[in-house]
C-alpha cells in the first residue's frame, strides 16, 4: 500500500475527487459568472467578459456624463466619531437637564406618544449633528 | 480539544506526544477566553460575536481571542504530530476512524481560523489600539466569513465522531461502513470551508457570482451529511437486527431506547433534520434574502448547534465520564430526562424563534419597543421561546448535577474504552483514505478559487475604508 502514489493520475481517488472538485467549480464559476447575468434581460451587458465583470463584483465605471456639481452645500456640520468621546461632568449635567424639554414629544425614553420621530436607539452622534445643523439653521 | 486529546490516546493506544504543549495550550485558551470576556462583561466590547467592523471594541477583547485561536492551534499541531508518529511506527496500518476523523476537524480548524486571525491581526487591533481611525469593513468581514462557517463544521464534527465511532458500539452494534465514513469526514473537510460567502448575501462587496458559487458548494454540505445519515441509520438497523428484530420495521423496536446514547442520538437526528431543512433556506440566494438577519438565523443555529450538536455532546460527556472517574455511573433515567429536556427546551425555545424570524423580527438589536402594537404578533412567539429556555437552563443544571454524582460514586473497574468498529473492519485502505494530504490540498485549492478574487479586489480598491466607530474603547 505504501507504494500506492496518491497524487499521480494512475490514482482514481486522485482523479475523482479533483475532477469533481474542479468540475462543480467550473460549472458554479460559469452558472454564476457567465449564464445568470446574462440571462439578465435588464442587466445591459455588452459582452461575456462584461458580465463575468459584473458578477465578480468589479465596480463599474462612471457614466461619461459629467456629475451637477451641487450649487450649495447640503450640511455645514462637521462630526468624526471621535468627538463625543471624552465628555465633561458638566456637560453631561446641562444635556441632561435640557433634554427634559426634548421628553416633552419625543418621550421620557426616547419613545414618542405624539407622533414624534422615537430617538431611542438613536446613536448619540446622529443627534449632536442634528443639533448643530439646528443651531447653524437657527442662527441665520 | 480535550475530547480530541481522548480520542488520540485511546484510538493510538499510546501516551499523548507533547502533553506539556497541550496543558500550555489549555492555559492560553482559558486566559485568553477570561481576557476577551472581561471587556465584553464591562460593556466594551459590544461588538458581537462577529466582530463587526467599522465597530470596534476594547483591544483586550481581540487579543483574548487570539489567545484562544492561538491556543487551539497548538491542538492542532499537536493532532497532526501524534497521528505522523503514529503513522511512522506502524506503516501502512488503517488509522482508526475515530482518530482520522479527529485529525480532519483539526486541519479544518486549523486553516479556516486563518480568516479571523488576519482580520484580527491586520485589520481591527492596529484600529482598537489606535494606529489607524479607519477600516475596510467589508474585506474584514470576508474574512470573518471564511472563518464564520466552517467554525460550525469544527464544532459538528465531533458530533459525528460520536454518531460513527460511540452510537453504533452503545447500541450494541457496528459501523455500517468505515470507509464511508471516512469520505463523510473528507468532504466536509474539502467544503466547508469555501462557502461562508453565504453568510454575506446581503453584503454589497461581494459580486453576486462569487456568492452562487459559494452557495452551490454550500448545498454540497448536504452530500456527507445525508451519507451520514444513511450509514447511521444502516448502523442502527445492524443492533436492532443483532438484538431479535425482524421485518422491515421491526428492528426499530428492537432497539435499547432506554440507553441514553440511543436517545441522544435520536433525538440529535430529528434536531438535525429541522436545522438542515432551515439551512437549505439560510443559504438559497433568493431565500435567504426573506430570512437574512432576523430571528430565524438565531433559531436556526441555536436549533443545529445548541441542539444537535450540544446534545452528542452531552451522550460523549456521558459515555466518558465513567472511564476518566472511575467510578459506577447509574443515573440512566436522570440522563434520559435531562436529554428530553433538552430537546423539548430547544425545540419550544428555537421553533417560535424562527416564526417571528419570518414576520421579520430582526436578531441582534440593542432595543424593542415592545409598546409598538405593529410588533404585538410576535410577543407571544417570543415569550413562548423564553419557556423553552428556562426547560433548558434546567436542562444544564441537570447535567452537571448528573456529573457531580457521577464522580462521587462507588468506585468500579470500567475497562478499557473503546471505540465502535465497523461490519467489515478495514485492513488496509487506499491511500486516499488514510491521509490527508489530497484532502488539504483540495482544501486550500478550494478556498483560494472561491476566496481569492474578492478578497484580492477590494485590497487593491481603493477608498474602501470607513471611520471606525468605538465601542465603549478607550479611543
Amino acid at each position: 500500500m505504501s507504494e500506492e502514489r496518491l497524487f499521480s493520475l494512475s490514482n482514481k481517488w486522485f482523479v475523482a475527487s479533483v475532477g469533481a472538485t474542479a468540475g462543480v467549480a467550473l460549472i458554479a464559476a460559469f452558472a454564476g459568472l457567465v449564464w445568470f447575468p446574462l440571462a439578465q434581460k435588464n442587466a445591459n451587458l455588452a459582452s461575456i467578459w462584461d458580465a463575468i465583470c459584473s458578477a465578480a463584483g468589479v465596480p463599474r465605471v462612471a457614466s461619461s456624463v459629467t456629475p451637477v456639481p451641487s450649487a450649495f452645500k447640503t450640511s455645514q456640520v462637521v462630526v468624526t466619531t471621535s468627538i463625543l468621546n471624552h465628555p465633561s461632568v458638566s456637560a453631561i449635567g446641562q444635556g441632561a437637564t435640557l433634554a427634559q424639554r426634548c421628553a416633552i414629544c419625543h418621550g421620557p425614553e426616547g419613545i414618542s406618544g405624539a407622533n414624534a420621530p422615537n430617538l431611542a436607539g438613536q446613536p448619540a452622534i446622529v443627534i449632536y449633528k442634528e443639533f448643530e445643523r439646528f443651531q447653524i439653521w437657527r442662527a441665520r | 480539544m480535550g475530547f480530541g486529546y481522548a480520542i488520540t490516546e485511546v484510538t493510538l493506544q499510546r501516551p499523548l506526544i507533547g502533553r506539556k504543549w497541550a496543558w500550555a495550550g489549555f492555559i492560553l485558551v482559558a486566559v485568553g477566553a477570561v481576557t476577551a470576556m472581561v471587556p465584553v462583561s464591562l460593556g466594551r466590547a459590544s461588538v458581537l460575536y462577529t466582530f463587526y467592523p467599522p465597530m470596534i471594541g476594547n483591544p483586550f477583547y481581540y487579543v483574548g481571542v487570539v489567545l484562544v485561536v492561538v491556543g487551539s492551534w497548538i491542538w492542532v499541531v499537536l493532532m497532526g504530530v501524534n497521528l505522523a508518529a503514529w503513522k511512522h511506527d506502524n506503516p501502512g496500518s488503517p488509522v482508526p476512524l475515530a482518530m482520522y476523523a479527529n485529525a480532519a476537524g483539526a486541519f479544518l480548524w486549523g486553516w479556516t481560523a486563518v480568516g479571523a486571525a488576519i482580520e484580527i491581526l491586520f485589520m481591527i487591533l492596529p484600529v482598537a489600539f489606535g494606529l489607524r481611525s479607519t477600516i475596510d469593513a467589508g474585506l474584514a468581514r470576508i474574512f470573518f466569513s471564511w472563518t464564520l462557517h466552517a467554525i460550525v463544521y469544527f464544532w459538528l464534527i465531533p458530533a459525528y465522531i460520536a454518531y460513527y465511532t460511540i452510537f453504533p458500539r452503545a447500541i450494541g452494534g457496528r459501523i455500517y461502513s468505515d470507509p464511508m465514513a471516512r469520505i463523510s469526514f473528507i468532504t466536509f473537510l474539502v467544503i466547508a470551508m469555501p462557502i461562508g460567502v453565504h453568510h454575506l448575501f446581503a453584503d454589497p462587496q461581494v459580486g453576486a457570482g462569487f456568492k452562487f458559487m459559494h452557495s452551490v458548494f454550500t448545498a454540497l454540505v448536504s452530500v456527507p451529511t445525508l451519507i451520514t445519515i444513511f450509514t447511521i441509520c444502516a448502523s442502527a438497523e445492524i443492533a436492532g437486527r443483532l438484538r431479535g428484530g425482524k421485518g422491515a420495521v421491526g428492528w426499530l423496536a428492537a432497539l435499547p431506547w432506554k440507553n441514553p446514547i440511543m436517545l441522544a442520538t435520536a433525538l440529535s437526528l430529528v434536531m438535525l433534520g429541522f436545522g438542515g431543512a432551515g439551512g437549505l433556506i439560510n443559504m438559497t440566494y433568493q431565500l435567504n434574502a426573506s430570512i437574512h438577519n432576523t430571528q430565524w438565523v438565531t433559531g436556526h443555529f441555536h436549533l443545529i448547534f445548541g441542539g444537535a450538536v450540544v446534545i452528542m455532546y452531552f451522550a460523549i460527556a456521558y459515555d466518558l465520564w465513567p472511564h476518566l472517574t472511575e467510578r459506577a455511573f447509574e443515573d440512566v433515567g436522570l440522563m434520559r430526562t435531562q436529554l428530553w429536556l433538552w430537546f423539548i427546551g430547544m425545540v419550544v425555545m428555537t421553533f417560535p424563534w424562527h416564526y417571528v424570524g419570518i414576520l421579520g423580527m430582526p436578531r441582534r438589536m440593542a432595543f424593542f419597543d415592545y409598546s409598538n402594537p405593529a410588533l404585538a404578533p410576535e410577543a407571544l412567539s417570543v415569550v413562548i421561546s423564553t419557556v423553552g429556555a428556562v426547560i433548558l437552563v434546567v436542562s444544564g443544571f441537570l447535567f452537571l448535577a448528573i456529573l457531580i454524582r457521577g464522580a462521587t460514586a462507588r468506585r468500579v473497574d470500567t475497562g478499557a474504552y473503546r471505540f465502535a468498529v465497523a461490519v467489515h473492519q478495514p485492513v488496509s485502505l487506499p491511500v486516499a483514505l488514510n491521509t490527508f494530504s489530497l484532502w488539504v490540498a483540495l482544501m486550500i485549492g478550494l478556498s483560494i478559487v472561491n476566496y481569492g478574487f474578492p478578497i484580492a479586489q477590494l485590497m487593491t480598491l481603493k477608498n474602501t475604508s470607513a471611520p471606525a466607530v468605538y465601542v465603549g474603547g478607550t479611543q
